[in-house]
């Protein structure tokens, strides 16, 4: 299934209703352009020491209004995170950019080391200094693109595979007489567990 | 080479192009425009011819800035640099700085770039509609740590291309078989085709994957010698019925096009090559749904359309720009200018 524009802005907004994450997200559109909209929020991430890989049972996330108290702490890197709309292959995009505590953004390398994926160490990927591919795909895991709506560049998954291992989840949990409401609902609830395989939300 | 077998006889008859299709990708292809690439003066090395570090070069607007590195690095080695400079050029901390200050967008097509560049003339008081070149700063050093910035490496440069390559057939067919059933040697064509800016060699693999157009009847001269271009069945005399063209451009499901304001964002909806089925969808139909106050249905518009540098006639097919104007990479760049006046 993919979505139209307006099916990922009700989905987005359903699923702020029952946001209860510790950073919640917030709708954000085009000053100009209303319908063109997509999610963000900023979170703070522990910075990893070396030879103490990230625990995921820490707890990494901050109350919003104290980010800017938390970032001013060597300790911790920001992470702008942003769900978009593709248009080309009609379903979310996830987009971020990670900084540093002195606001330089992280490359690639020190992306991968950041811990903010789930990359398992057995899962093979080709990586250039660019992006990370996993063998044989047609397009790249993770590499650079334009914010569809802001134009800025940032980091981000290639959404063209979400949709089928999405609708495979959203098949298993809901039940056809499921009305529209329910199953947009449903469809991000799942597009945020299947992204969640690799971002280490 | 005429055909009088089906679509689905080989490959070369999958894609029958009329000489006029031919004609217009060979326009597109060859199209350039001005560019004046300056050195920033603060970064030269000393004992460095100061005063010549500006390169003009008229650039292919289906090329990319990165494949103009090597030009540029040998331009600065001849007639700027001395030879202790040339030894500390780091390409890897060279970028590109537009006129606005920003880092320019080096993974644009040059024509898009330069389009882009005409169109933010048209909102600025005074503006010439004169042709000026694109003027851009080239950075030897210190690329900006608080943006994200990849070097542009033609390595980069390939991978973003080659991704353009498959969203738009993704776009145009819902899936990229046609784009991923392609030889490693013959995506690799593609872009070999564009570095060393080879018509035939670029569209000898593209046309297995770029939608064309329905010729003519009858009318169209025989198509040129080294192409891969056969007359489909329809043209030829004696056919009484015309099977479904499943590879011309309007079967695709959407025509991959863009579209840049001069100052907003790029914006992308839905471009169905025909509407209900059967009106062809015309660039100002498009036009209207997507920006109705710029262009309205009925009355004034403020505004037009520029495709590869050539201001587009409101009846133009969507489906005709994506067979031949769109750029190298499968996308119809629209460029929209405010009207003077």
């Amino acid at each position: 299934m993919s979505l139209t524009r307006p099916q990922f802005e009700r989905a987005c907004k359903l699923l702020l209703e029952g946001d209860d994450s510790c950073t919640p997200w917030s709708w954000k559109s085009h000053q100009a352009f209303q319908h063109l909209g997509y999610l963000e929020r900023t979170v703070s991430i522990p910075v990893k020491s070396p030879g103490n890989p990230l625990d995921e049972t820490v707890e990494i996330l901050v109350e919003e209004d104290d980010s800017a108290a938390v970032n001013s702490s060597p300790n911790f890197l920001s992470w702008d995170q942003y769900i978009v709309y593709s248009p080309s292959f009609g379903v979310p995009a996830f987009y971020f950019i990670v900084w540093d505590q002195q606001g330089v953004q992280l490359t690639l390398d020190q992306l991968l080391q950041s811990g903010v994926f789930r990359f398992d160490s057995s899962t093979k990927l080709d990586k250039t200094p660019f992006g990370v591919s996993e063998p044989g795909s047609a397009f790249p895991l993770l590499s650079q693109g334009d914010h569809p709506v802001l134009g800025i560049r940032c980091w981000h998954f290639h959404p063209c595979e979400s949709s089928t291992a999405v609708d495979e989840l959203v098949n298993d949990v809901i039940i056809p007489t499921a009305s529209e409401d329910d199953r947009l609902r449903c469809w991000m609830e799942m597009w945020f567990l299947v992204l969640g395989s690799a971002v280490n939300f | 080479m005429a055909s009088t077998l089906g679509p689905r006889h080989g490959a070369a008859s999958l894609m029958a192009t009329s000489a006029s299709t031919t004609l217009f990708r060979r326009l597109t292809w060859e199209g350039t425009v001005p560019l004046e690439i300056r050195v920033d003066s603060k970064e030269l090395p000393a004992n460095s011819n100061r005063g010549l570090e500006c390169y003009f070069i008229q650039a292919a607007r289906v090329s990319y800035l990165p494949l103009l590195v090597p030009d540029v690095k040998k331009f600065l080695v001849d007639v700027v640099l001395d030879e202790e400079g040339a030894k500390i050029l780091k390409e890897e901390d060279w970028w590109f700085e537009a006129e606005d200050g920003s880092p320019l967008k080096w993974h644009w097509p040059i024509g898009l770039l330069y389009d882009s560049h005409t169109i933010a003339a048209t909102i600025r008081p005074n503006h010439t509609t004169d042709p000026i070149p694109l003027k851009l700063v080239l950075h030897l050093a210190l690329p900006p740590t608080d943006k994200l910035l990849l070097v542009p490496s033609a390595e980069a440069c390939k991978q973003a291309f080659m991704g353009q390559l498959k969203e738009a057939d993704f776009i145009r067919w819902g899936s990229t078989k046609r784009m991923t059933s392609l030889r490693k040697a013959e995506q690799d064509g593609i872009w070999e085709g564009i570095k060393e800016h080879n018509f035939d060699d670029y569209w000898r693999v593209a046309s297995k994957v770029t939608p064309t157009t329905i010729p003519a009847r009858s009318q169209s001269p025989p198509p040129g010698p080294g192409s891969l271009h056969t007359r489909p069945p329809s043209v030829d005399p004696g056919t009484t019925t015309t099977a479904p063209d499943k590879d011309g451009a309007s079967s695709v499901r959407s025509v991959p096009v863009r579209i840049y304001l001069p100052d907003g964002p790029v914006l992308q909806e839905l471009a169905p090559p025909l509407l209900d089925g059967e009106r062809p969808h015309t660039v100002s139909r498009f036009l209207t749904s997507t920006l109705p106050l710029l262009f309205p249905e009925t009355g004034k518009r403020h505004a037009y359309a520029l495709v590869q540098g050539v201001v587009c006639p409101p009846e133009t097919e969507l489906s005709w720009l994506g067979a031949c104007m769109a750029g190298a990479d499968g996308w119809v760049n629209i460029c929209i200018g405010i009207s003077s006046g």
